[in-house]
């Protein structure tokens, strides 16, 4: 025999509770509206499964809450953290990029190389028609060194955004080991509370968010296992989480799988590796992981394709890849340019570079051959200083070109001399051997002489090369080359910018549309229960009545 | 679909930020002129970098062009003095080539010669901008010095020999230089002082000798005295004073022709080659001018009109947004 008035009033209460957890996930939803990384919580009700004997008549039992479970996509999460990842390279490149493009204004209200270019041919050129004035002399040297200031300006500003590009690496990098030490804790925190059955769903909601971060800065796939746990791994297979340990990455400028001597960057300094120190800096294992981030997306692979990788065999700043260094050789061809053809255009035909001390055939206002390296040296302080010995000694610079030694010439380039009678424009007049030249003060034929004076330089193709780059040129065309090499990829990069931008919202979109809270719907479902919690109230007073009307008939 | 409420404020928020970016991007264009500031502007960057360096040679060119023509000019100037001085000298000479003037007042008009021989030599030393015009590629001395003298008489004017200064010391007297006034044009800015000068003055030296009363022999290589002159016996050889004299007005009027025309001409031909670069030059310039204005430079008209659709946008963007975050079901329940 079923006890129907008591069934009422265990109905009713299993109703208030019921309802009320109801309302206390729409008020925890409504709390969290606005927190990053959260994911709506819904309250599943189901019937009460009760225990009557059989024939017995079933009114139900009840309602009970079954569990509240977030309400997450791992399809769209993964879709959230790729769109992160490329919208965080593209970001990064785009903020360099907008950098390096500011070197190359073109209203030609600033000096860039470009302009000092023109410059200093014109200056050539004023100077031809009156070769022994020392102000229009004066004025060729000025505009040399605004040549050479331009040059080194825009080197050593992509010197300063490679070093600033690898000081975020290491930054990225802390950030990165942060990340994964917290995810691999939340990890562990899931799985011991998903043990018991219950859904981790704070601690999920947490470390999707950890993840999301971890996503802005590299990209990396994530894979959820049976316990709960996620294991990250990067392309190549490298595990950054597994379980409840990560590995820590390192930023080094010594690594020990190097031979010794690391490449350089464009400022002289060392470009970091980012490595996996396997006996933790005890000695030789490293894994050098530095390649792979580079080809990852996220923050650290934007940095890393516009910093560049050098391999540690490698001797020069410019045998590295990534941006920044392909914008650099473009301009390092320009200055081997001024040292090599203009100097040996400057130094007359007769000048024989291979043969050390060989006589010049140009002078200057004195009468005198040029005892310098040229008309633009560069302050070399290595084993030899070039001034004045550079030739005699016998390495000739192509030599030193080829050996790879230097590669920032750019930032060590110097006008020879600043005395304006020095400047050679005048070309051997003796018609004789050059050993024996004869100057004219009046003579600007170094400058015009149509086969071979300085001024043809401007219209000739040249071979323009540094490192890998090689173009030929004038040395004008080899600027405006790199004007539209640095266009084209910026350019590139802010259509690139837009598209993860758009994608990034939708995939936000995407994820939100389902896990986001609405308002809308949770005062809706607050009033809905509330309805119900007030009819199961009302129940309770019911069966109370029903008691009543029968304890009255006693 | 649901809507969350996160989504309502990401997609009015990039709404608002992209119609403030072209908003910024229009308002920029119109208050710089540039459409295209920097590389990533355009596609066409790299050609405008190039004719930005096309408008700096035109300038230079420009300048130079001003700066020969104002040259050429001042020699255009100096030969016209020198034709008149030859064209006095001449006149002096005709006038002395009558037998009738006695030999005293031959000896005044010597004077007057020298004169203009002086002056002659000082036009031939004239500086431009400190620097002598006439010395070929040898310009930082006199390219005209006195030499030397000639055997009679002892002193005084008539015994001074200017002769051009080509020595081996003082290389490059022989030469002229060119310069580039645009692409493919070259002019010549100077002429050797010898090629101009020499005959004009031998003329009048030997003219103001004659009416001296003393005859000129020059070695025909170097045109310097050879030593056997000597003075005439006047009366007695007042013919052949009379014929040195006229000997002198043959090569004064030769050197005129034959020396100072042709320069002159040379310089008008040279002037006139200015003329055309110079307005070649202009055409070149218009042309780049138009073609950077068309890639460069902001099109006033249409960035006025982008810039007051793109306030539009941004102000109905605003206006959603206050609608839109407004809009609460609290409201109503």
């Amino acid at each position: 025999m079923t006890n129907f008035g008591a069934k009422i009033l265990n109905n009713a209460i299993s109703a208030l509770k019921a309802q009320q957890a109801v309302i206390a996930t729409a008020g925890n939803n409504i709390a969290n509206v606005n927190t990053p990384g959260y994911s709506r919580r819904v309250a599943h009700l189901e019937t009460q499964v009760g225990s009557e004997s059989t024939g017995a008549i079933n009114v139900g039992n009840g309602v009970r809450v079954s569990g509240v479970r977030r309400v997450a996509d791992a399809f769209l999460e993964r879709l959230l953290r790729s769109a992160l990842s490329e919208k965080g390279a593209s970001e990064t490149e785009n903020q360099f990029l907008q950098r390096i493009e500011n070197l190359f204004n073109l209203t030609g209200e600033r000096n860039t190389i470009g302009s000092a270019l023109s410059g200093f041919f014109s200056a050539l050129n004023d100077l031809s028609v009156n070769p022994s004035s020392i102000e229009l002399r004066t004025n060729v040297i000025e505009r040399a060194e605004d040549l050479i200031s331009s040059i080194k300006e825009t080197w050593n500003t992509l010197a300063a955004l490679q070093t600033e590009a690898d000081q975020r690496l290491a930054t990225e990098i802390q950030t990165v080991n942060s990340l994964t030490s917290q995810i691999a804790d939340l990890n562990g925190r899931i799985r011991i509370r998903e043990a018991g059955g219950v859904e981790a769903s704070d601690e999920r909601d947490q470390r999707d968010r950890l993840m999301q971060q971890l996503a802005e800065k590299v990209g990396f796939s994530a894979v959820e296992v049976n316990d709960g746990t996620v294991t990250i791994t990067l392309s190549n297979g490298f595990p950054l989480v597994v379980g409840e340990s990560a590995r820590s990455l390192e930023v080094t400028t010594s690594p020990s799988f190097s031979s010794g001597t690391l490449p350089p960057s464009l400022s002289g300094q060392i470009l970091s590796y980012v490595v996996y120190d396997y006996d933790a800096g005890a000695g030789s294992a490293h894994i050098d992981l530095t390649q792979v981030l580079q080809g990852q997306s996220g923050t650290i692979g934007g940095l890393l394709s516009l910093r560049g990788y050098a391999d540690p065999a490698d001797t020069g700043a410019l045998q590295a890849n990534g941006t920044i260094v392909e914008v650099a050789k473009r301009v390092e061809a320009l200055t081997r340019a001024l040292l090599t053809d203009f100097n040996q255009t400057y130094l007359g035909p007769d000048r024989d570079p291979g043969t050390a001390g060989h006589q010049a055939s140009s002078g200057d206002l004195d009468g005198n051959t040029p005892d310098v390296f040229g008309l633009f040296d560069f302050d070399y302080n290595g084993v030899k200083d070039v001034d004045g010995d550079f030739y005699p000694t016998g390495a000739d610079l192509n030599a030193l070109l080829a050996s790879g030694a230097v590669d920032n010439f750019s930032s060590l380039l110097k006008v020879s001399f600043s005395d304006p009678r020095r400047f050679a424009a005048a070309r051997d007049v003796s018609g004789g051997p050059p050993a024996a030249p004869i100057f004219a003060p009046g003579d600007a034929s170094n400058i015009t002489n149509p086969n071979n004076g300085l001024l043809r330089l401007q219209n000739t193709q040249l071979a323009l090369s540094a490192g890998s780059f090689s173009l030929t040129a004038t040395p004008e065309e080899g600027y405006n080359q790199l004007v539209g090499y640095v266009g084209n990829l910026k350019s590139a990069s802010d259509i690139n910018v837009a598209i993860q931008s758009d994608n990034f919202n939708t995939a936000s979109n995407r994820r939100d549309e389902v896990s986001a809270v609405s308002l809308d719907e949770e005062f809706s479902s607050l009033i809905m229960y509330q309805k119900a919690y007030q009819a199961s109230a009302r129940m309770i007073r019911l069966a109370d009545e029903l008691l009543q009307q029968v304890v009255q008939l006693l | 679909m649901r809507i969350s409420e996160n989504q309502l404020v990401r997609q009015l928020l990039s709404d608002i930020g992209r119609n403030r970016q072209s908003y910024n991007k229009y308002s920029q264009e119109l208050s710089s002129g540039y459409a295209v500031v920097e590389p990533g502007d355009s596609k066409f960057s790299s050609t405008i970098a190039q004719y930005r360096q096309m408008m700096a040679r035109i300038q230079g060119h420009e300048t130079r062009i001003n700066a020969v023509s104002g040259l050429l000019s001042f020699q255009d100037n100096i030969m016209s003095q020198v034709s008149d001085l030859l064209v006095r000298a001449k006149e002096l000479a005709t006038q002395a080539a009558n037998e009738t003037v006695g030999a005293e007042v031959r000896a005044q008009m010597a004077e007057e010669i020298f004169a203009i021989r002086d002056h002659l030599i000082n036009l031939a030393n004239s500086r431009y901008q400190g620097k002598y015009i006439y010395g070929g590629l040898d310009d930082d001395d006199p390219p005209y010095d006195i030499v030397g003298n000639f055997a009679v008489p002892a002193d005084g004017k008539e015994t001074e020999v200017y002769r051009y200064d080509d020595t081996a010391a003082d290389p490059g007297a022989a030469l002229t230089r060119n310069v580039a006034v645009a692409d493919d044009v070259t002019v010549t800015v100077n002429t050797p002082g010898n090629q101009i000068f020499d005959n004009s003055i031998i003329a009048l030296e030997k003219l103001g000798r004659a009416l001296k009363g003393y005859s000129t022999s020059l070695d025909s290589g170097t045109k310097l005295p050879d030593g056997t002159e000597r003075a005439y016996n006047l009366p007695g050889e007042m013919s052949l004073q009379t014929q040195a004299i006229q000997e002198c007005i043959t090569a004064l009027e030769s050197a005129r022709q034959n020396d100072i025309m042709p320069e002159r001409v040379s310089l008008g031909a040279r002037l006139r080659r200015l003329d055309t670069a110079s307005s070649l030059l202009k055409l070149t310039k218009d042309d780049a001018e138009s073609v950077l204005n068309s890639l460069q430079n902001a099109d006033y008209a249409t960035a006025a009109t982008n810039l007051s659709q793109a306030q539009v946008a941004l102000q109905a963007s605003y206006t959603v947004s206050q609608r839109v975050l407004n809009m609460n079901i609290l409201d109503y329940l």
